[in-house]
């Protein structure tokens, strides 16, 4: 590419990229998300497939592999242009589809356009859908539109034109007013204003500063500048530029995480074209402006965010906090002592398009205080999860229930945490707060870098304060005591609390703990640990009380609370308890009774969920004492106690509560009975009735019967009312699904008619006959599938064919002489040679006769009627053919 | 890569211009380190050992930083780090068996590499994948729902295979 040596080279660059089409909005184009998120949702094969399959069909379309377009929960998502179709959960196979259909016809696919339920029309376009609608993008803006490694596509939507316009008409003192004016704060977290910042940074003497943009994202759950390096790195560099002219620095650092490879690729072939072009380097676009950027991996720390440290792991140290002042601003703050301005990804972004549209445009957007838009990353338990960027003042409840869509499965929404571990939890009652740095900061909470993670009535709020404490201290880098070991010890509390172990006094010592660590840490991070358990603590007080006070817990997350107990009254042994059970707890007793064994029980409620009675039930745990005026010191209770509760005192023996399993064995083997309950368990919560899960693994089904199979099994038989029967059979036991009613139902129908017709049984008449036509007809017209519809007609083939033989059956013959109560066996006395084989062979002894040697002289065979089941093994085994079988109606119609 | 031939000033890049010889040794140690850990896997002793004389700086000063980040190991690692889930939601599913049978199948411990380097097993909190219960990450690849004894083979023979 040409190097750019004026502002003229690049508005002329940008004249005729216009001229070339390159994004004009009327051509065909598909905009695929190749965020993350999308990637690991296939996406990259998905674009593969997009373009081999534009190429085999000769269509003309530009395919751009955009950065994360937000909503990665339906990802892979694409848009379409030139109408504008918005697809979600495009699979790598639709791929023929979406060129075949949308590009070339220009329809929609209905299946991929997004749909809030099934009864609801579908969005065609991104508009149209709830999740974008009320977003307004500015630190987005070409996130989703551009390719990120194409520095054309950025130049021809407009990218470096604030640059052209404050290198050619602003001074850089203006820059700096513009942005002080357009009251730009710094959406790493604190908000603090960064013109101000930039304008210290102006101030210092040193002639050498630093720009160095903060992309060390560690929040758990936090992708914001993710997004913005990897699929916008353009903006970022032209934020840096503005702000390096501004304040007069040459050099610019860009510490990513490590974790980021994607974003570093991004950000390196970024650098690389902006050199090329001359957008960075030496006097770039002729005006004397010299300013390069490289960038700084982390190692995995999360303290590196924080301002002091990411200076010190820049210069190879440890990335310990430092003692502020001297600020980065400052002389002597920054990597090596030379003046820095820090700011996130973020901030940098919002630059461009304050110096282009000018800081009364950006004023309009967002609060007084907050001017601007926040991008948040939403997670947790809403419905749709991903990246939003909404003006600031805009309400939480706005947030999570337009832009979110609300709770997942319509449960309750309890708290939202904003700001990462160092935030603090919203209860529902601030849930029309409109957000900004100030208001979020009255309630105790932060904006922090954009994380914001919904929770709901299933959420245990002890312990997700628990959670993000314990983020926090594994991350506290170890220099200051109040991080270090406050923090640790917070943990051990609320340990002690989620366990059941909680202690009147608790919540206090948290509360104190908390207050010293914010007032006396060194860093950030340690300032901002205690803060979700101080917000918790302040609007749940009472679930930390009911922890603690009546080892309980709401939400029933915490284990050690509560205690599981099996309600033989209800169980019937099913046994999916047991099975479940990762701890082997649930046991089965001498009378066949199950119980659950409480020193295996962790109370992970694995049994709860899955009993399909609700004979699992969650008890307040007993308390059990021994009353010294009963003991007499047997000694029983110590050796039949499994977790040595039982200690012996100079007074007598005692239980240790804190070792106590409630096992209720020492109960059990008390002869006095001294060992008594202080306080039963009170039922907490009944048990649910589950849903019976039916697992079926199609794997493990080997080799399916085809309805051609069973046919020539059922053509075997000579007997059509058999043939029919075996048929349907068959296919009851094989391959019939039960999905619809012709064939369920119709099947199970026609086979108890044929039963009552090939066993003569006395309510068999014509209309059995009829019904079965009647069924074989429904089933060929109304059947889903080619199964259902191909038995219905064997049905009607069989009926049609030999319709004679079917009223036969009705009268009790069967003239193939195959449906067992219609025959009977008889010996021949002619032929019986008295061989004894069918007496042998016979499993029901229904054959009367001795064995001889010859025939002579020696009584017939008889087979007794009444015991004979006609399973027809004596027919097989006679030498002679003397069996024979015989239609029993005929011959007593003849006989008469 | 080979250490002795690397070039302090090149691997500092365009930020040396404004710094001592001191500070571009000591800002390039964790890009080195980085480096040597792409190359061989871990941070060997002798490479650390042969760094430090390289940059003139301690080795106490080099391990010092090493040991503060979490991404830098001083054992060997193995080919494919197979990590098994043990939060609430995959062990109440069953993922310590899955453990087991890894542990059985390489005659390894958790948190051990086999002899040949094929693998490293470890424990991980929770990946964040609950609902796919008992959830194994092969080099940060998901693979999930390993109940019962054929998926647990497959998962074992996935492991084997380069």
């Amino acid at each position: 590419m040409k190097k750019l040596t004026s502002i003229d080279d690049l508005i002329a660059l940008r004249k005729q990229l216009s001229s070339e089409g390159v994004l004009a909005p009327n051509k065909k184009r598909i905009r695929v998300c190749c965020g993350t998120a999308c990637r690991a949702n296939k996406s990259l094969k998905l674009a593969d497939k997009l373009y081999s399959e534009a190429k085999s069909n000769d269509t003309d379309v530009e395919i751009i592999t955009t950065g994360c377009q937000g909503l990665c929960q339906l990802g892979p998502v694409m848009t379409i242009q030139p109408k504008g179709y918005f697809y979600h959960k495009v699979k790598p196979e639709r791929a023929g589809d979406v060129i075949s259909c949308t590009i070339k016809d220009e329809k929609p696919l209905w299946d991929l356009l997004f749909r809030r339920s099934i009864g609801e029309k579908p969005a065609y376009f991104i508009r149209d859908v709830p999740f974008y609608r009320k977003q307004q993008r500015i630190a987005l803006r070409n996130n989703g539109r551009i390719d990120p490694t194409n520095i054309l596509h950025y130049i021809a939507t407009g990218g470096y034109r604030a640059l052209e316009k404050a290198l050619s008409t602003m001074t850089a003192q203006q820059v700096l007013e513009e942005v002080k004016k357009a009251n730009l704060r710094g959406r790493g977290g604190a908000g603090f204003p960064a013109g101000v910042k930039w304008e210290h940074t102006r101030k210092a003497p040193d002639p050498v500063k630093l720009v160095i943009a903060n992309g060390d994202e560690g929040d758990p759950g936090a992708f914001m500048d993710r997004s913005i390096m990897e699929g916008d790195p353009h903006s970022l560099l032209e934020g840096m530029l503005l702000c390096a002219y501004a304040i007069g620095a040459q050099q610019g650092i860009i510490y990513v995480r490590h974790e980021y490879p994607l974003a570093v690729k991004h950000l390196q072939i970024a650098i690389k074209q902006a050199e090329d072009s001359g957008l960075l380097g030496k006097n770039i676009l002729g005006k004397g402006l010299d300013f390069r950027v490289q960038i700084k991996e982390g190692a995995g720390a999360f303290v590196c965010g924080e301002a002091t440290a990411l200076v010190a792991s820049i210069e190879g140290e440890r990335g310990f906090p430092n003692p502020r002042p001297p600020r980065l601003s400052e002389h002597g703050g920054g990597p090596w002592g030379y003046p820095a301005n820090l700011n996130n990804i973020e901030t940098y972004v919002c630059v461009p398009t304050i110096i282009e549209k000018g800081a009364g445009w950006f004023l309009k957007t967002g609060t007084a205080t907050s001017p601007g838009t926040k991008v948040f990353a939403l997670t947790g338990k809403v419905k749709n999860t991903g990246l939003v960027e909404v003006p600031m003042g805009m309400t939480l409840r706005e947030i999570i229930f337009d832009i979110g869509g609300g709770i997942i499965g319509n449960k309750k929404f309890k708290a939202v945490q904003t700001g990462g571990p160092s935030g603090g939890c919203i209860p529902e009652q601030h849930l029309d707060l409109p957000i900004d740095f100030d208001s979020l900061a009255k309630v105790g909470s932060i904006m922090g870098s954009g994380g914001m993670v919904v929770m709901d009535e299933d959420n245990c709020i002890v312990d997700v304060a628990k959670f993000f404490l314990s983020f926090c201290q594994a991350e506290s880098c170890g220099k200051c005591y109040p991080c270090r070991v406050g923090t640790y010890q917070m943990l051990q509390i609320l340990e002690k609390i989620t366990s059941g172990q909680g202690e009147e006094g608790d919540i206090e010592r948290l509360e104190t703990l908390g207050r010293y660590i914010k007032s006396s840490s060194l860093c950030g991070l340690g300032k901002s640990a205690p803060n979700p358990v101080l917000t918790t603590i302040k609007y749940f007080r009472e679930e930390y009380e009911e922890h603690i006070r009546d080892k309980y817990c709401r939400a029933f997350v915490c284990q050690g609370l509560g205690q599981i107990s099996l309600n033989t009254d209800i169980c019937y042994q099913c046994k999916r308890c047991m099975d479940i059970c990762p701890y082997e707890a649930i046991r089965e007793s001498e009378e066949g009774l199950f119980y659950i064994d409480q020193v295996f029980c962790q109370r992970c409620k694995a049994c709860f969920s899955v009993c399909p009675l609700g004979a699992i039930e969650i008890k307040e745990q007993p308390v059990l004492f021994i009353d010294k005026e009963l003991c007499y010191f047997c000694r029983n209770c110590i050796n039949i106690c499994r977790v040595d509760a039982i200690k012996e005192t100079s007074t007598g023996f005692m239980i240790d509560s804190t070792l106590c399993k409630r096992c209720g064995d020492c109960f059990k083997v008390c002869l006095m009975g001294a060992i008594k309950y202080e306080k039963e368990g009170k039922l907490l919560r009944k048990g649910i009735v589950a849903p019976l899960e039916v697992t079926v693994e199609k794997e493990e089904i080997i080799g399916e019967i085809t309805i051609d199979e069973i046919r020539m099994d059922a053509e075997e038989k000579t007997c059509s009312v058999q043939k029919a029967l075996t048929f349907l059979e068959e296919f009851i036991a094989g391959p019939m699904c039960g999905r619809c009613y012709p064939c369920s139902l119709g099947t199970e129908e026609a086979k108890i008619r044929l039963i009552r017709l090939s066993q003569h049984l006395d309510y068999a008449t014509e209309s059995d006959l009829q019904a079965l036509k009647r069924i074989a007809s429904f089933m060929i017209e109304s059947s889903y599938c080619k199964k259902g519809r191909d038995t219905g007609r064997f049905l009607a083939e069989k009926i049609e064919s030999a319709e004679e033989e079917f009223r036969l059956h009705i009268s009790g013959i069967c003239p193939k002489r195959e449906c067992i109560s219609s025959i009977e066996y008889v010996v021949n006395p002619d032929l019986c040679v008295a061989c004894g084989a069918c007496v042998k062979r016979c499993k029901y002894d229904a054959i009367k006769g001795e064995a001889a040697e010859s025939a002579a002289g020696v009584l017939p065979f008889e087979i007794k009627q009444k015991v004979c089941v006609r399973c027809g093994e004596c027919v097989n085994v006679c030498p002679t053919g003397a069996i024979e079988v015989i239609s029993r109606i005929k011959e007593e119609l003849i006989n008469k | 890569m080979q250490i002795e031939k690397m070039q302090v000033d090149e691997q500092i890049g365009e930020i040396g211009r404004i710094l001592t010889d001191q500070e571009k040794k000591k800002g390039i140690v964790i890009h080195a380190l980085q480096q040597i850990q792409a190359d061989i896997g871990y941070l060997p002793e002798d490479a650390v050992r042969e760094l430090s004389r390289h940059l003139n700086l301690s080795m106490s000063e080099i391990y010092s930083v090493a040991s503060f980040y979490k991404m830098f190991y001083f054992n060997p690692r193995g080919k494919k780090i197979v990590k098994v889930c043990l939060g609430t939601a995959c062990y109440v599913r069953g993922s310590k068996k899955v453990l087991d049978s890894l542990e059985n199948a390489f005659d390894i411990k958790s948190g051990e590499t086999t002899e040949d380097l094929a693998m490293t097993l470890e424990t991980v909190g929770c990946v964040g994948c609950c609902g796919l219960a008992p959830v194994t990450t092969i080099n940060d690849e998901v693979a999930g729902e390993i109940i019962g004894s054929r998926k647990l083979e497959g998962l074992i023979r996935s492991v084997r295979e380069d």
